[in-house]
């Protein structure tokens, strides 16, 4: 009984005394950090890295898909990007999403849904909060699907003229942004 | 010998003087100590002896000092032996007993002082809040529009955004790896 009072006691007074030192050596670990970094608002997150991966593996998907002509399938895969949860200040986010956009309603013209083409390069620019490449390169989109409309109609109708015209001033569009953007690039250091 | 020092000494004191001196030259000439003897004359003839010892050193031979000794190592030992077996024994026992009590009780005492004594959160806290700093990112590690990489598209790229988005990964994800080792190291 003695021994085992003993013993006890003695693993007691270990235990505090390792528990102490083990505390104290995060402690100490602690004090050798005098600052702390922080990290920018505009910095590469995680979040986006991760949200670009995604979108890169399902467009590759849809990459595999069109090899073997499955324009169904592929397009379907270049539609889950857009539940893809990007970070919404990102600019890349912006980016990715009009790409997929362009993309996605080129598939969509090629199967003779035109009016969904359509309105996936319409919210596509309505989202846009700044001029880009990827943003001139959905008003070349909106015109190409404008076009196919023009051939979808009677030749020398009023509707065929109309999407002529339409298409026409979102290739002006398109050319407008690249301008813009070519020449700002130019003057940036 | 009752009687005060101031006092001269009466006959009686006078012949009691002589008999000790003459039984004091008897015993240092090497007679023994008479059988029976008041126990005041014993205690008076052994002092004298000692006293006279003090002062008269005698070396006494090698044999007889040799003897001396181990005759009085043996009493030692027998002595020890004796009582070792019981009282001494007990001791050493209970001693041994508490030792581990003791020493437990002085190791636990030692760490909750340690524990009390040592600073708390809070205030390790206060003497070490780091400062906040703000990193300086260069381009390459910030979040930024896709135009500057990608430039501008052909029309006949237009559908290739697998394409675009495989080189704005690639360098993206070259500036994210250089910020987190950035911060792993901490500069």
């Amino acid at each position: 009984m003695r021994v085992l009072v003993a013993t006890l006691s003695m693993v007691l007074a270990v235990a505090i005394a390792t528990g102490c030192k083990s505390e104290s050596k995060s402690d100490e670990a602690n004090r050798g950090a005098l600052t702390t970094l922080t990290e920018p608002a505009n910095a590469l997150s995680e979040e986006l890295m991760l949200s670009l991966g995604q979108a890169k593996n399902f467009h590759h998907k849809a990459d595999v898909f069109m090899s073997d002509g499955k324009l169904e399938e592929a397009a379907n895969e270049v539609a889950k990007i857009m539940k893809i949860s990007f970070p919404k200040d990102a600019p890349e986010s912006e980016d990715a999403l009009l790409d997929t956009r362009a993309r996605l309603a080129q598939m969509r013209a090629a199967q003779g849904r035109l009016d969904e083409a359509m309105k996936l390069v319409d919210d596509g620019i309505a989202s846009a909060s700044r001029q880009s490449f990827f943003l001139a390169n959905v008003h070349t989109v909106r015109g190409e699907i404008f076009e196919a409309k023009a051939e979808a109609a009677e030749a020398g109708s009023d509707a065929a003229n109309r999407a002529k015209m339409q298409a026409l001033k979102a290739f002006d569009a398109s050319i407008q942004i690249n301008d813009t953007l070519i020449k700002q690039l130019k003057t940036e250091p | 010998m009752s009687v005060s020092d101031d006092e001269p000494p009466t006959k009686e004191e006078l012949a009691e003087a002589k008999a000790l001196a003459t039984r004091m030259d008897d015993l240092l000439g090497g007679a023994s100590m008479p059988a029976v003897l008041d126990a005041e004359e014993r205690e008076l003839a052994e002092l004298g002896s000692m006293i006279h010892a003090s002062y008269n050193p005698v070396q006494l031979d090698a044999a007889k000092q040799s003897s001396l000794i181990e005759a009085a190592l043996a009493q030692g030992a027998g002595v020890a032996q004796s009582e070792g077996n019981d009282d001494l024994a007990k001791a050493r026992a209970k001693r041994m007993a508490r030792l581990p009590f003791f020493i437990g009780g002085l190791v636990a005492a030692a760490a909750i002082a340690l524990l009390v004594m040592r600073p708390s959160p809070k205030e390790q806290h206060r003497e070490s809040a780091p400062i906040a700093r703000m990193m300086e990112l260069p381009t390459s590690q910030q979040s930024r529009p896709g135009d500057a990489l990608i430039g501008k598209i052909a029309p006949q790229d237009s559908a290739a955004a697998g394409v675009r988005i495989d080189r704005l990964y690639g360098d993206r994800m070259s500036g994210y790896r250089a910020l987190q080792y950035r911060k792993m190291v901490g500069e």
